[in-house]
């Protein structure tokens, strides 16, 4: 079974500072850490939300806003990860699952990778970006109403025609929040609350997927992460 | 926190670092067995005390340090210091007796200082790697029988219970206990030395290794009988633990090659089976439900074995070769665009590298999807008196598809039906029979 652990962005990260070598280096012994448990499936850090873009579907026409976003409706249904040349690449391509997913808002954002915190820097033959397209849980999601056989026709061909063009990593579905659980972490102590949640208000800055076998298992792993981090708040979702 | 929650986070923490505990443990009383037995006493300590003291806050130190100074006290008391001692030799004697006394007075302060929340005695990484690659190399020590291996495998390092085990290999849990009990008996006979081998055993021994993990992998993929969830938990098990072997041994491109097999083959889990049930073939599933994390993280291991292979001058292993198969199939978008021509020529260098009747059927199978099916049979044709495949449903099967494909028809229904006669997979049986129906026609 796969979780996914989503952390909180806050006013520093927002506006573009860099993590400190010792944040970096603690999230770092982290990530090694659960490598060598066998469990990381992925991790990545999302660039500020002013690299990004927020896409509106509705009535099957596209509004694009440029970031800095405000957080509105933050709690994720589910995302894709392309690899394409330019914020653009990626826009073209959300728009194709907007026209199959109808109305619904998509946020998309550069991941972090390591030369955009200072370290290395990007292969001169480095033509890409990685973009994260997250869309947004809305009443039928969140009901856990499961998609037409025609949307998963459709949606199943696209990503079988992005997967050939070579610009789909992945794509998943979130399970509902019911089914999740937010995990606050003030002062040292945690408190957890159940799902499912009305929304988030802030804009997620970074997450992992770790395959364990029940939510239980990821107990021990968000403590470690808020040991990492510090005071952060958090959402956990099964994946898929 | 309830008791039964804290129960839960004890076992989620138990799962991580049992493995760990064990190995360290098993280091320092150099007996497998007895460290087991001597990490569960720490597990059933922390059981009854966090629930009522709340869980520490680094209970996996708390565990480790607990179950430290068990196995000291035990060495203590059973005097069996003095008898290792007489078996290792006066150098190492010393050697041991000054790291022994070292180490009490650091459990002391680690027990101390747990009590506040920190932990002071840690072995360094190299230290933990080293002792949890013995233990991997010893649990599937070629001393022990391969039901063996398998169950120890997953009692040490998955952390699994025998219940858990005996569930998920449909046997009873009497029957699980026994072989873990017969295995570290077997073990401490032997005298099998808490080792990673070295040198030319190296490679034999890791292929053994190897073969355990991608046989539990096997266990919870193949065709299951019951709806019971602990049989995908060994696909996912055995994926967790190829992940560690590969961080603990990065220069072993055969190991990212079973990783990497391992990973494209759970990609499919999803597609498997029908919403009834169903198993769906390879060739019918839904590729959209493919995870395509899972195909990113089995390419990129591909790629990391065979980049080895090449760096060391040596040719893809089986598992490379395997998984490279698997790679072609998750590459193609719908299954008419595959590559069997790639295919059939990986299962070309396959059989000639392990030479078995199974590989050469899949082979005959990649080669009729390349080169048609009269091609297919004549492979197949060569494998009809082979001992090995007597009661091989599968080889009635697949001549059968080429017989139909060719249209001979007659033949082909006697195959199938020879093949349903064979499968002890219900589901499987009712795929064939409807293939007996279906050759219509013929004289």
């Amino acid at each position: 079974m796969k979780y996914m652990l989503m952390h909180r962005t806050n006013a520093n990260w927002e506006a573009g500072m860099l993590p400190s070598p010792e944040l970096i280096g603690r999230v770092g012994a982290l990530m090694g850490d659960i490598a060598k448990s066998g469990i990381l499936v992925a991790g990545e850090g999302l660039r500020a939300s002013s690299h990004g873009v927020r896409l509106n579907f509705t009535g099957g026409s596209m509004r694009v806003t440029k970031g800095p976003l405000t957080p509105g409706n933050e709690l994720p249904g589910g995302f894709a990860i392309f690899q394409v040349e330019s914020i653009d690449d990626a826009i073209a391509w959300t728009k194709r699952f907007g026209e199959i997913l109808g109305d619904v808002e998509v946020d998309i954002r550069p991941l972090t990778e390591p030369w955009d915190i200072g370290i290395g820097s990007k292969p001169a033959d480095m033509k890409t970006t990685r973009y994260m397209a997250m869309h947004k849980a809305d009443s039928k999601s969140e009901a856990g109403t499961p998609p037409t056989p025609e949307l998963m026709a459709a949606m199943g061909s696209l990503m079988g025609e992005m997967a050939q063009a070579g610009v789909l990593l992945s794509g998943e579905g979130l399970a509902p929040s019911s089914q999740g659980k937010r995990f606050k972490y003030a002062d040292g102590k945690r408190t957890v609350v159940d799902g499912p949640f009305a929304e988030s208000k802030e804009l997620i800055a970074g997450f992992v997927i770790l395959d364990v076998p029940a939510m239980a298992d990821m107990l021990p792993w968000a403590d470690r992460y808020a040991e990492a981090i510090g005071d952060i708040e958090f959402d956990i979702r099964p994946v898929g | 926190m309830s008791a039964s929650s804290t129960h839960r986070a004890i076992e989620a923490v138990w799962r991580i670092e049992s493995a760990k505990i064990i190995a360290s443990l098993a280091r320092m009383l150099r007996d497998v067995g007895l460290a087991e037995e001597l990490a569960q006493d720490a597990l059933v300590i922390a059981l009854e005390r966090w629930p009522a003291a709340g869980v520490p806050h680094n209970p996996a130190a708390w565990l480790m340090a607990a179950a430290k100074r068990r196995a000291l006290d035990r060495l203590r008391r059973s005097q069996m210091l003095e008898r290792k001692h007489q078996e290792l030799g006066p150098e190492i004697e010393l050697q041991h007796e000054i790291a022994t006394a070292e180490f009490a007075a650091a459990v002391d302060e680690a027990i101390d200082a747990g009590r506040h929340g920190h932990a002071v005695v840690e072995e360094s990484e190299a230290e933990l790697s080293d002792n949890l690659l013995r233990l991997i190399f010893t649990s599937c020590h070629p001393v022990l029988s391969s039901e063996a291996r398998v169950a120890l495998t997953l009692r040490l390092l998955g952390g699994l219970s025998t219940d858990e085990i005996a569930r998920a290999f449909l046997v009873p849990e009497a029957t699980v206990a026994q072989r873990i009990v017969r295995a570290k008996r077997s073990l401490t006979e032997a005298h099998v030395p808490f080792e990673v081998p070295r040198g030319d055993a190296l490679g034999e021994r890791l292929s053994s290794v190897l073969a355990v993990l991608y046989l539990i992998f096997n266990e919870g993929y193949a065709a299951t009988a019951g709806q019971d969830w602990m049989r995908p938990m060994l696909c996912e098990e055995a994926l967790r633990l190829g992940r560690i072997l590969a961080e603990l041994m990065p220069q072993e491109a055969e190991v990212h090659g079973l990783v990497a097999l391992m990973e494209i083959q759970a990609s499919r889990t999803r597609a498997r089976t029908g919403s009834n049930g169903e198993p769906i073939l390879l060739l019918e599933q839904n590729r959209a439900r493919w995870d395509q994390l899972l195909i990113g993280r089995g390419l990129a291991a591909l790629e990391r074995a065979g980049n080895l292979s090449h760096a060391q001058g040596t040719h893809n292993g089986p598992y490379t070769l395997q998984a490279a198969i698997a790679a072609c199939h998750a590459r193609a978008r719908t299954a008419a665009e595959t590559d069997w021509v790639r295919i059939a020529a990986i299962y070309d260098v396959l059989a000639q590298l392990t030479p078995s009747p199974v590989v050469e059927l899949n082979r005959a199978v990649a080669v009729s999807m390349a080169y048609g099916p009269a091609a297919g049979l004549e492979i197949v044709d060569a494998l009809v008196d082979e001992p090995a495949l007597k009661n091989y449903h599968l080889l009635p099967g697949v001549r059968g598809d080429f017989l139909h494909r060719l249209g001979r028809v007659d033949e082909a229904r006697e195959e199938f039906r020879r093949a349903a006669d064979l499968t002890r997979n219900a589901r499987e049986r009712e795929l064939l029979l409807a293939r007996v129906a279906s050759c219509v026609g013929g004289s």
